[in-house]
């Protein structure tokens, strides 16, 4: 079966993380598998055409950091024509930040009889257009618009978001394609111990020192991260942890970020990072005392199973999909309520309560990465003889 | 085109709700939809006045909504008649960096044939540049006051 993923975001993107490391897991996970021809497609702008990544020098960069990016895109143009009857178009990548809008690439392809698979990873910027960018939201407008309308299946990864995608069918009255949910993986990166003398010094002397309460992912107005500062002042700092913000300063945040650079204990007690690699952020996981998630709404929650698959133990946010995806594997807490965050880590100094939630964790299993992507492959395989 | 439609009043609802405005207005998204990457077919646009008219240029050629200095000089202008003023926003995209580097083209124009390359006299002789999109490139990579007096005397 031939399958085809537009990774243009993927290869212009400077990290991997969120939307990015699934685009990596299951794109190199498809690749292996001898049951489908996987052409991975790059749009440069320039020349107004895809072009063919090689598949093998994608796995060598994403997997194992060998090689230049830049090689792995070789000459051979892919035409939209390629893409017909017969084939699929899997658009597994975050492609509403592609120049080809998908209003105009897939009735192209529909009217060629290529299969189309969408995956919407959330529909945040359409329900809560507030938190987002503006130039993101407009972006998504038209990507959702056009894979409602032909995408011959959906793949999300909650069963929240395929309510969500419910309810704007019947507010478009568009009739939808199935919806299937599937779980990510929660094994990323090495699965053994990190030794201090693998991270940068400035990480290995910040973990070992205070406890400290983690956050990771981009920070953006929706994950919330103000919550956890106002934390802090309110009896985190007194209960002696620190904190440690692991993401991008992403968009409208100027308020949070000037709080935070000037924090008294910014530098001292609080700590923010920015673009640490895998085994930095492993390194983070396993020596915090909680992952903090106290976002308004999400997708999925990628950090919070990856946290748990490390035994770092979580405080989540109550939030619906959260609740879904990590029922009975988190410490809850109302939305936006500072104190009861507060008193449920002072409830956890108790080392005997503490170590008793850690040897729960370790009972808990997710899915793994293999696993999730024979969920995809199952998917696909549905659409091979069409 | 009415999912569309239907999207942006569920976004732009949303964000009446919580009290903020959606800066994108509903005409240039809808005139955007569906649009070629580096083709913007004009005739979609002609109906629209002056002051929508400008902003789903600017979306459409620059994927960005225009800045507050763009703002200003176009809201002074959108007292022409509607031909004048149409041909004068699209005179400005048409010779802009953006549109040349991306190679975008203006089809369906009524008011003017885009220029591919640039041809310029000197000393009574006439020079022709057509790989425009690698010199603009290579000109922004210029310090400003050089890429001022290419300006100048090229464009």
């Amino acid at each position: 079966m031939k399958v085809y993923i537009d990774v243009t975001v993927l290869t212009l993107a400077t990290f991997v993380t969120g939307i990015q490391r699934v685009t990596r897991e299951v794109a190199v996970r498809l690749i292996q598998d001898v049951r489908f021809e996987i052409v991975l497609i790059h749009y440069n702008a320039k020349k107004n055409c895809y072009y063919q990544i090689d598949n093998k020098k994608f796995c060598e960069y994403y997997c194992k950091h060998l090689g230049i990016k830049e090689m792995m895109i070789t000459r051979r143009e892919v035409p939209l024509k390629e893409i017909g009857k017969g084939t699929c178009f899997f658009d597994l990548d975050a492609s509403w930040m592609s120049r080809v809008k998908r209003s105009y690439l897939l009735p192209v392809l529909k009217n060629q009889g290529t299969r189309i698979i969408a995956h919407i990873y959330d529909i945040i910027s359409i329900n809560y257009p507030q938190f987002c960018l503006e130039r993101g939201v407009y972006n998504f407008m038209d990507y959702i618009g056009a894979h409602i309308q032909y995408a011959d299946a959906i793949i999300v990864n909650a069963q929240a978001t395929k309510n969500d995608l419910k309810k704007l069918g019947e507010r478009t009255n568009v009739v939808m394609p199935p919806c299937y949910v599937v779980p990510l993986g929660a094994d990323f990166g090495t699965q053994r111990t990190i030794s201090d003398a693998e991270v940068p010094d400035k990480l290995f002397k910040i973990a070992s020192g205070f406890p400290y309460i983690l956050m990771v992912g981009t920070i953006e107005p929706r994950k919330n991260h103000k919550l956890l500062l106002e934390a802090y002042d309110k009896g985190l700092r007194e209960m002696g942890y620190n904190i440690i913000f692991a993401g991008y300063m992403g968009w409208k945040m100027e308020e949070f970020q000037n709080r935070l650079f000037h924090h008294r204990d910014y530098g001292k007690r609080i700590f923010h990072f920015s673009g640490l690699d895998d085994v930095s952020i492993i390194y983070l996981y396993q020596h915090a005392r909680f992952l903090a998630f106290c976002s308004y709404m999400e997708g999925f929650g990628l950090p919070i199973i990856e946290a748990i698959a490390k035994g770092t133990p979580v405080i989540a946010a109550d939030v619906e999909v959260l609740k879904e995806v990590a029922e009975g594997c988190c410490v809850w807490f109302e939305q936006d309520n500072v104190e009861m965050l507060c008193n449920l880590i002072r409830k956890y100094e108790d080392e005997e309560l503490y170590c008793n939630l850690k040897a729960e964790m370790k009972k808990l299993r997710f899915v793994t990465w293999e696993e999730s992507a024979e969920f995809y492959k199952n998917i696909l395989s549905q659409f091979d003889n069409f | 085109m009415e999912v569309y439609n239907s999207i942006y009043d569920i976004v732009a609802g949303n964000m009446e709700e919580k009290g903020e405005h959606f800066g994108y207005q509903k005409s240039t998204f809808l005139c955007d939809v569906g649009m070629h990457p580096q083709s913007i077919d004009i005739t979609r646009f002609l109906e629209l006045d002056n002051h929508h008219f400008y902003e789903a240029i600017y979306v459409v050629a620059y994927r960005r909504l225009p800045e507050k200095k763009e703002i200003a000089f176009w809201e002074g202008k959108e007292m022409l008649p509607k031909e004048q003023f149409q041909k004068e926003v699209l005179k400005n995209i048409a010779g802009s960096s953006v549109v040349a580097i991306n190679q975008i083209k203006l089809i369906n124009n009524p008011y003017f044939n885009q220029k591919i390359g640039l041809k310029y006299h000197f000393m009574g002789i006439l020079y022709g540049l057509t790989d425009k999109s690698c010199l603009r490139e290579f000109g922004k990579k210029l310090p400003q006051p050089i890429q001022k007096l290419i300006r100048k005397v090229f464009l």
